[in-house]
């Protein structure tokens, strides 16, 4: 019998082109997590070129404490998310009565809105601040808190989901018959050996939905909403920046080019604060998405 | 063309290693084949590459040297290929939960074969005609038929093309391949799978192949059909052991089996304690409105036992709640009237979770589930496997190689256990499930399936390692469709047959039906 001829040339060239293919489909979100980082490195190039010192640095300071928020909101929601789920978990164990009470104190939680949540704890941060004024890092951890507090609930849903999955499948019952505590298998088995790249995704989303809450709730109070807070007390972020009188200005200039075309090129130069904010708001949501959509789609999560 | 596609060399990769390759791999034209080999090994695979209906672009796979793609082209214009059928081992995926079963059944060709042709077909499978009837007028969603009704139906299906087949006239040959077709089939069902197989074949003979694992075959066929050794062909896919992904496929050498199986006998445990009860389930456990009864081989209803160094096995049809009365027993469903005690402890009404977890769960019994697949962590790495049965995650690693090369051979490297075990073949997989059961040297040892995609060379390993346990004096329950090993390693009076009544208790107005509905 002839010997099977594993490698010919042509069924190198075909899996050559199919790995090849396959590497640069899974790439995705790693390129696009280096778009955003060079964008936003082009546009700080860019600044530093174009806009006065002091204006640059509001800007800078802005996106850290933007980004400082939305990191460690997500952080914390992890961990609340994380209790949360282990919290109904055992309740659920527990009996009909206790998993009743946490049900109930869940559902209320969750009926809060999510902009209404954020808008009382700038409420309490305006109210602690006026009796005693804090350094940065507690009102940022503060406000990191607010945000995981009404974000966590859809991150421990999807927790709970992947414990129900495995609950249902042999997987479980299989370690607890010998003799794993739930606990194990709940947090190592299940959650970090089972859930990472599901945990991961949602992260990214999280990640997504604090940034753009936070710039969504500091542009509302920096307009005007409340008389207690203002930028003095608040710390810097993209939205209170772009709440700013300078910001509004450039905006409506790249309305007026609208009408007038030939002022485009000068937006770029002249009203390059408010311009550039908006650029890195929505330049940072639509990479957070395209990261998501592409992380999810190759993982086929 | 047929003659092209008779022997094909098959190579199936993925970007990072070889799946499957063999050479020569095919079927006798005009014989019935049997291709037995332990789960995960290729077999199903390699058949699909075989038969072209495995879809292109999920592997990279190289047919007599060329591209997938040219060979799925060919296959589909073979008329060999284009007149037969594949039923798929996993029936839950296949019907459209939009279209009534018999529509389904009904479809494309399979419409063309006459409703007496038709309905001659499906009373092989149910020889109740108002069962099968019924049947044909539901959706699967929200009926849901049951792992064995699915797995008849898509038998149905290939019986009605092999009619459509045998109809024509001056037509060259047809392949039929069923892939694991008795998996969901207690062994009544599957003997009459393999009769209307064979008495199809008579009248006019084709091409088939059962793909399957349940070496009983062997010898119902020997007993039933031993005029037929002619037309029949028994092969096994073995893995090269000096090279990574290569198969061989080979003569079984079925008489081995029998002489295995003759060769078997029941053991008992010559310890003192050995024969005391260790464990008694009172018959008449209420679960989901039905009723089980435990009886006797004179059909007594009796107790269900458990005695140290013995086996004892559960005898049911597939479906009527074999597995249930285990979970139960161990304690992960809860029924009414449950008179369970293990270990002359009562099992409590409340706090059931509790007891289980403090005085039974890896310390007084434990149980091997049926799919490993999915009871085991395809996350973790093997070592890790039994690192998570250590409350400190404390494990001798020459004790778990030792163990390990008792189950899988002297040859595996250190390496073996630092492999994820989602990267492990179906039959590595059973074995490190039967093994993570064993090593926990409990009293009580449940095995839902424990042969269940393993080679003849593992199962006499389960075998072994099985009767060893008893010899140590402990108690072995066993749920198995392997009827004719089990019965020849468990004497009769350990034998329970498991019946199921609808409606709730006995005092309830619930009956226990006789023994004449018995397998």
């Amino acid at each position: 019998m002839a010997k099977f001829p594993l490698f010919t040339k042509k069924t190198n060239k075909f899996r050559k082109k199919n790995a090849v293919q396959k590497k640069r489909r899974d790439k995705k979100e790693i390129t696009w997590f280096k778009a955003w980082l060079g964008g936003l490195g082009l546009t700080w190039l860019w600044l530093y070129f174009f806009l006065n010192a002091p204006a640059r640095q509001k800007i800078e300071t802005a996106m850290l404490n933007t980004f400082a928020i939305a990191v460690l909101a997500t952080t914390l929601a992890l961990a609340l998310a994380w209790g949360y789920a282990l919290t109904v978990y055992y309740a659920r164990r527990k009996g009909r009565f206790t998993e009743q009470v946490s049900d109930i104190l869940f559902s209320t939680w969750r009926a809060l809105p999510q902009i209404l949540g954020l808008l009382f704890g700038y409420v309490l941060l305006a109210y602690f601040q006026q009796s005693q004024h804090w350094a940065l890092p507690p009102v940022l951890f503060f406000l990191a808190l607010t945000v995981a507090l009404v974000v966590f609930p859809e991150l421990g849903d999807l927790l709970l989901e992947r414990i129900a999955y495995f609950q249902k499948s042999d997987f479980f019952d299989a370690m607890r018959v010998s003799g794993v505590r739930d606990s194990q298998i709940i947090n190592y088995d299940i959650l970090f050996k089972n859930s990472r790249v599901h945990i991961l995704n949602k992260l990214i989303a999280v990640f997504g939905m604090t940034f753009f809450l936070l710039i969504s709730v500091d542009f509302i109070v920096s307009v005007g909403l409340s008389q207690s807070v203002s930028l003095v007390n608040m710390p810097k972020t993209l939205g209170n920046i772009l709440a700013h009188i300078d910001s509004k200005q450039d905006i409506l200039a790249i309305g007026r080019v609208l009408s007038h075309p030939g002022q485009f090129i000068s937006l770029f130069f002249t009203h390059l604060q408010g311009v550039s904010v908006a650029f890195i708001i929505v330049f940072s949501l639509l990479a957070l998405y395209k990261i998501s959509q592409h992380f999810s789609r190759r993982l086929e999560i | 063309m047929a003659d092209n596609l008779s022997s094909l060399n098959i190579n199936i990769h993925t970007d990072q290693r070889c799946l499957a390759r063999v050479e020569s791999f095919g079927f006798e034209t005009g014989k019935i084949t049997f291709l037995l080999g332990e789960s995960g090994i290729g077999k199903s695979l390699l058949s699909k590459v075989y038969m072209g209906i495995m879809p292109p672009r999920r592997l990279i796979i190289d047919v007599n040297g060329k591209p997938y793609d040219h060979h799925f082209a060919q296959a589909r214009r073979a008329p060999r290929l284009r007149d037969g059928f594949f039923v798929f081992q996993e029936p839950s995926s296949h019907f459209n939960p939009m279209r009534t079963i018999g529509q389904q059944l009904n479809e494309g060709q399979l419409g063309r074969l006459g409703p007496e042709a038709g309905n001659t077909v499906l009373q092989a499978f149910w020889p109740d005609k108002s069962v099968a009837e019924n049947l044909l007028k539901v959706y699967p969603k929200p009926y849901r038929p049951s792992g064995g009704e699915k797995q008849r139906l898509l038998l149905a299906m290939a019986f009605k093309k092999i009619a459509l087949y045998q109809k024509k006239k001056n037509t060259g040959d047809a392949l039929f391949i069923f892939d694991e077709p008795s998996g969901s089939l207690d062994n009544a069902a599957r003997n009459r799978f393999l009769d209307e197989l064979i008495t199809r074949y008579r009248q006019k003979p084709f091409t088939a192949v059962v793909i399957t694992h349940d070496y009983t075959i062997v010898s119902h066929l020997s007993r039933h059909y031993a005029g037929l050794a002619g037309e029949v062909a028994w092969m096994e896919l073995l893995r090269d052991t000096k090279e990574e992904g290569r198969l061989l496929l080979k003569p079984f050498p079925h008489h081995s089996f029998e002489a295995w199986l003759a060769s078997l006998a029941p053991v008992r445990s010559q310890l003192d304690h050995s024969g005391h009860e260790i464990l008694r389930l009172k018959s008449g456990v209420s679960i989901w409105e039905r009723r089980f009864a435990f009886l006797d081989a004179r059909g007594r209803e009796v107790d269900f036992t458990l005695n140290r160094g013995e086996a004892t096995y559960i005898k049911a049809p597939s479906g009527v709640g074999k597995t249930t009365m285990a979970k139960i027993i161990m304690g992960l469903l809860t029924a009414e009237q449950t008179g369970l005690t293990i270990l002359n402890r009562p099992v409590p009404e409340t706090g059931k979770r509790a007891f289980y977890a403090r005085y039974i769960w890896g310390k007084q019994a434990t149980m091997v589930f049926q799919h490993a697949d999915e009871a085991l962590n395809g996350e973790l790495t093997v070592e890790e496997v039994f690192k998570v049965l250590s409350p400190g995650r404390n494990v001798n690693r020459q004790k778990i190689m030792r163990r390990l090369r008792e189950w899988f051979g002297d040859r595996i490297p250190e390496t073996f256990l630092h492999r994820p075990v989602k990267y492990l073949s179906g039959g590595q997989k059973q074995r490190l499930n039967l093994l993570r059961g064993f090593v926990q040297n409990t009293d009580i040892l449940i095995l839902d399936e424990p042969l269940n995609g393993l080679d003849l060379k593992s199962a006499a390993l389960v075998i072994k390692k099985i009767q060893e346990r008893q010899r140590d004096g402990k108690a072995i329950l066993i749920i198995s469709h392997n009827e004719d090993i089990m019965e020849k390693i468990i004497p009769g009076e350990n034998i329970f047959y498991l019946e199921a009544a609808s409606g709730a208790s006995k005092k309830d107005g619930g009956s226990v039906p006789s023994l004449h509905t018995m397998p």
